[in-house]
C-alpha cells in the first residue's frame, strides 16, 4: 500500500514537471529546425540557448522517471508488502542508475556551454554516458531478477501453493458444471 | 557478385518467405485446439519465447523508420532504443510471473481474458479488446503497407517496374496469412524465433560494416556530425531534452502495455523460465537495435561530408546504405531481416486481433465463446488480413495516423490496467475503464485535431501519465472491490 502511494506521488511529481515545462515558454525552433543546405535533415542549434533554463527541469524529469521505474520493479517483486533480499540491491541499482543520469546531465551542461567537446569512446562525454552508462545500467536489475526469482519472487513453496490453488479452482469448476 | 546484387537480395527474401511458409505447414500439425491456436498450449521454451518477445517488439519501424529518424534528428530517437534495458525489466518484474499464473489458473487464451478474470468485470475485458482492435488495425495495416512497399522496390530493382503495390500487398500478405492460418500462434512464435535470429545477425553485421563505412571510422563520422551541429550528436539530438525524455517515458513504461508482447509472457512452459526469457529478450533487442543507431549516424555523416547525395526521404537511409555500402550477401540478409522485423510484429497483431474479434468480444457480450472457435479463428485471420490490406491501400493518411500512435495508445490504455492492476489489489474496475477510455480519447483527439504540443512532447507520454493518474486516483478514492478468492490467492504469491 505504501508503494502505491509512492507511485502516485511520483506520478504527481511528473505531472508537476509537465506543468512547469508548459509554463516555460519554448524559444523559437526550440525542438529543431530544417538544415540550412540539406533537405530532410534537422539541426538543433545552440544547446545552451535552448536548454539552459531547462536543465534542472530535465534533471528532475529524468530522476522522477527513474525512481518511478524502480518503484515499478519493487511493486512487481514485493510479496505482501515486503521486498526481502531484493530491497537493498534494488535501492543500490536505483541509486547507480540515478547517478549515471545525473552525471550525464552535468556532462551535457559543460558540452552545451561549449566547455568540453572531447570524445570518449568515439562520442561526446554526455552521449557516451547515455550509450555506455544509462543503457546498460539496468543490467543489474536483470541479474537480480535471475538471482532472486527462485529465492524470493517464486519460491519452491509458491509453486506448491499455486498447484493447490489450481486444484481448488478445478474442483470448483467441476462442481459448477 | 556486385552485378547480381539485386538478384541476391530477392533470393534471400524469397528464401526467407519460403522458410516462413514451411514453418506454417509444420505448425499446422501441432495446432489442434483454440488454446494451441492462441496460446501455443503454454509449451514454449526459453529461447523461443525470449526471441519471440523481442522480435515482436522491433517492427519494421526499427529497421527502416529508426535509422531514418537518427539520420534526420541525430541522437533523439536513440532514447527509444536505450530504454529497452529498463523497459524489459519493468515488463518482466511486473508481469513475468503474474500474468503467467493468471493465465494458467483461468486457462485464459488472450489478454482480455486475463483482465476479465483479474477484475471480475466483463466491461474491463470488453474495453481491453476494443483498445486492442483499434490499435491492431492501424498497426497491422502500416506493417503490411511497409512490407509491400519494400517488396515492390526489390522487385522493381530487378527489372519488373510494372508490378503494382496492390500485387505486392497480396504477395506479402499471402505468406503471412498462410502461416498464421495454418499454424496460429505456434507458427507465429516459431517464425518469430527465426525472424529474431535473422534480425540479430543482421544488426551485428550491419553494425560492424557501418563502423568501417566512413573514412576515419566511427569517431570521424561523429566529429563530422558535431562540426555541422553539435546538438545532433548530443544526448538529446535535434529534438531537444524534453521531447527526448518524453519518448523515454513512453517507451520505457509503454512496453508493458503492448498486448502483442505481453501475451507471449503467458505462453512459456514453466513459470520460472521468465527469469531467463528476460535476459534473452534484452540481448536480442540490443544486438538488433545496433542497426538502428549505426546506419542513421553513418548516413548523416556521409551526406554532411558530401560523399553521398542527400536523401529525398529519410526512410531511404537504411535501403541506401545497404545498396551502396554493404556486401550484396549482407544486404540480402538485412533485407530478409527487415521482412522478419515486419512480419514478426504483423503476425502477433493478426493473432491478438483475431482473438479479440472471435473470442473476447463475443465472450464479453454473450458470456460465452463461439462454437467451433478454431474454425472461426482461422477464417477471421484471413478476413482481418484482407481488411488491414484494404485499409493499407485505400485509407490514405489514416493508416499512417493509426500506425504512428499505436504504441502510445496501447501504453496509455493497458499499462495501468495490466501492469499496475495485476500487482495491486486496490485497483478497481471503474478505474480501469476510465483509464482505457481516457487514453483512447486523448490520443485520438490530439492526432485528429492536430493539437500542437510544445518541445516536441509526444502525446503518448501525456496520455500515459493522465491515464495512470486517473487510475491511481479513482482506485484510492473508491472502496476496495471484491476480488475472486483464487485470483487474490495468486496475487499473494
Amino acid at each position: 500500500m505504501k508503494l502505491a502511494w509512492a507511485l502516485l506521488g511520483l506520478l504527481l511529481g511528473l505531472g508537476l514537471v509537465f506543468v512547469i515545462i508548459f509554463s516555460i515558454g519554448e524559444i523559437p525552433n526550440g525542438h529543431g529546425f530544417n538544415h540550412e543546405t540539406i533537405p530532410q535533415l534537422q539541426q538543433g542549434g545552440s544547446g545552451w540557448g535552448r536548454h539552459s533554463r531547462l536543465l534542472w527541469v530535465g534533471l528532475v524529469f529524468g530522476l522522477l522517471q527513474i525512481f518511478f521505474y524502480v518503484a515499478c520493479l519493487a511493486l512487481g517483486a514485493q510479496r505482501q508488502g515486503q521486498l526481502g533480499p531484493l530491497k537493498r540491491p534494488l535501492l543500490i541499482g536505483g541509486l547507480i542508475y540515478s547517478a549515471i543520469y545525473s552525471a550525464m546531465i552535468l556532462a551535457y551542461r559543460a558540452y552545451a556551454a561549449e566547455l568540453d567537446h572531447s570524445l570518449v569512446w568515439g562520442f561526446p562525454l554526455p552521449t557516451a554516458l547515455m550509450l555506455f552508462g544509462l543503457w546498460p545500467a539496468p543490467a543489474l536489475f536483470i541479474v537480480l531478477f535471475i538471482w532472486g526469482f527462485d529465492r524470493w519472487i517464486m519460491r519452491p513453496e509458491d509453486h506448491e501453493r499455486f498447484q493447490q490453488i489450481i486444484a481448488a479452482r478445478r474442483q470448483q469448476e467441476g462442481g459448477d458444471e | 557478385m556486385e552485378a547480381y546484387r539485386n538478384l541476391i537480395i530477392l533470393f534471400f527474401v524469397a528464401l526467407y518467405m519460403a522458410v516462413c511458409a514451411g514453418v506454417g505447414v509444420w505448425a499446422m500439425r501441432r495446432t489442434r485446439s483454440t488454446a494451441d491456436f492462441f496460446m501455443a498450449g503454454r509449451t514454449l521454451g526459453v529461447w523461443v519465447t525470449g526471441l519471440a518477445v523481442f522480435s515482436s517488439t522491433l517492427s519494421g519501424f526499427g529497421f527502416v523508420g529508426g535509422p531514418g529518424l537518427v539520420y534526420r534528428m541525430g541522437m533523439s530517437s536513440v532514447w527509444m532504443v536505450i530504454c529497452s534495458s529498463i523497459s524489459y525489466c519493468i515488463a518482466f518484474y511486473l508481469l513475468g510471473k503474474r500474468i503467467r499464473l493468471f493465465a494458467e489458473l483461468r486457462q485464459s487464451i488472450s489478454l482480455p481474458d486475463v483482465v476479465t478474470a483479474r477484475y471480475g468485470s466483463k466491461v474491463c475485458g470488453f474495453l481491453t479488446a476494443l483498445a486492442i482492435i483499434l490499435g491492431v488495425i492501424g498497426y497491422l495495416a502500416s506493417q503490411i503497407k511497409a512490407m509491400a512497399t519494400v517488396l515492390r522496390d526489390i522487385i522493381a530493382s530487378n527489372g519488373w517496374q510494372t508490378v503494382s503495390l496492390e500485387v505486392c500487398v497480396i504477395l506479402s500478405s499471402a505468406v503471412l496469412v498462410f502461416y498464421c492460418v495454418t499454424g496460429g500462434i505456434i507458427a507465429s512464435v516459431y517464425t518469430d524465433m527465426i525472424q529474431g535470429l535473422v534480425m540479430m545477425v543482421a544488426g551485428l553485421l550491419v553494425f560492424f560494416t557501418a563502423l568501417t563505412a566512413f573514412d576515419g571510422r566511427a569517431a570521424a563520422a561523429v566529429a563530422t556530425i558535431m562540426r555541422d551541429d553539435a546538438e545532433a550528436i548530443s544526448p538529446w539530438g535535434t529534438l531537444g531534452m524534453v521531447g527526448s525524455l518524453s519518448w523515454y517515458f513512453m517507451f520505457a513504461l509503454g512496453l508493458t502495455g503492448q498486448p502483442h508482447i505481453i501475451t507471449k509472457m503467458m505462453m512459456n512452459k514453466r513459470v520460472s523460465d521468465a527469469k531467463y526469457i528476460l535476459a534473452v529478450s534484452v540481448m536480442g533487442y540490443v544486438l538488433s537495435a545496433l542497426l538502428w543507431i549505426s546506419i542513421g549516424l553513418v548516413m548523416r555523416a556521409k551526406v554532411i561530408a558530401g560523399v553521398h547525395p542527400p536523401l529525398a526521404d529519410v526512410d531511404q537511409a537504411a535501403p541506401q546504405f545497404l545498396q551502396n555500402y554493404a556486401n550484396p550477401i549482407l544486404a540480402g540478409i538485412v533485407f530478409a531481416g527487415l521482412f522478419a522485423a515486419i512480419m514478426s510484429t504483423a503476425d502477433s497483431f493478426l493473432n491478438i486481433g483475431t482473438a479479440a474479434f472471435v473470442h473476447d468480444i463475443p465472450k464479453a457480450i454473450r458470456g460465452r465463446a463461439l462454437r467451433r472457435e478454431l474454425f472461426w479463428a482461422r477464417t477471421f485471420t484471413i478476413l482481418l488480413a484482407v481488411m488491414a490490406s484494404a485499409f493499407a491501400l485505400y485509407s490514405g493518411d489514416l493508416v499512417a495516423l493509426l500506425g504512428a500512435f499505436g504504441w502510445g495508445t496501447f501504453a496509455a490504455a493497458l499499462v495501468p490496467a495490466v501492469a499496475i492492476g495485476f500487482n495491486w489489489k486496490r485497483a478497481t474496475p471503474l478505474a480501469v475503464s476510465v483509464a482505457i477510455i481516457s487514453s483512447l480519447a486523448i490520443n485520438f483527439a490530439v492526432k485528429i485535431f492536430n493539437l500542437p504540443l510544445p518541445y516536441g512532447i509526444d502525446v503518448g507520454a501525456i496520455s500515459l501519465l493522465i491515464s495512470l493518474l486517473l487510475f491511481f486516483g479513482i482506485s484510492l478514492l473508491q472502496r476496495p472491490c471484491r476480488i475472486d478468492p483464487d485470483i487474490e490467492a495468486v496475487m499473494d504469491i
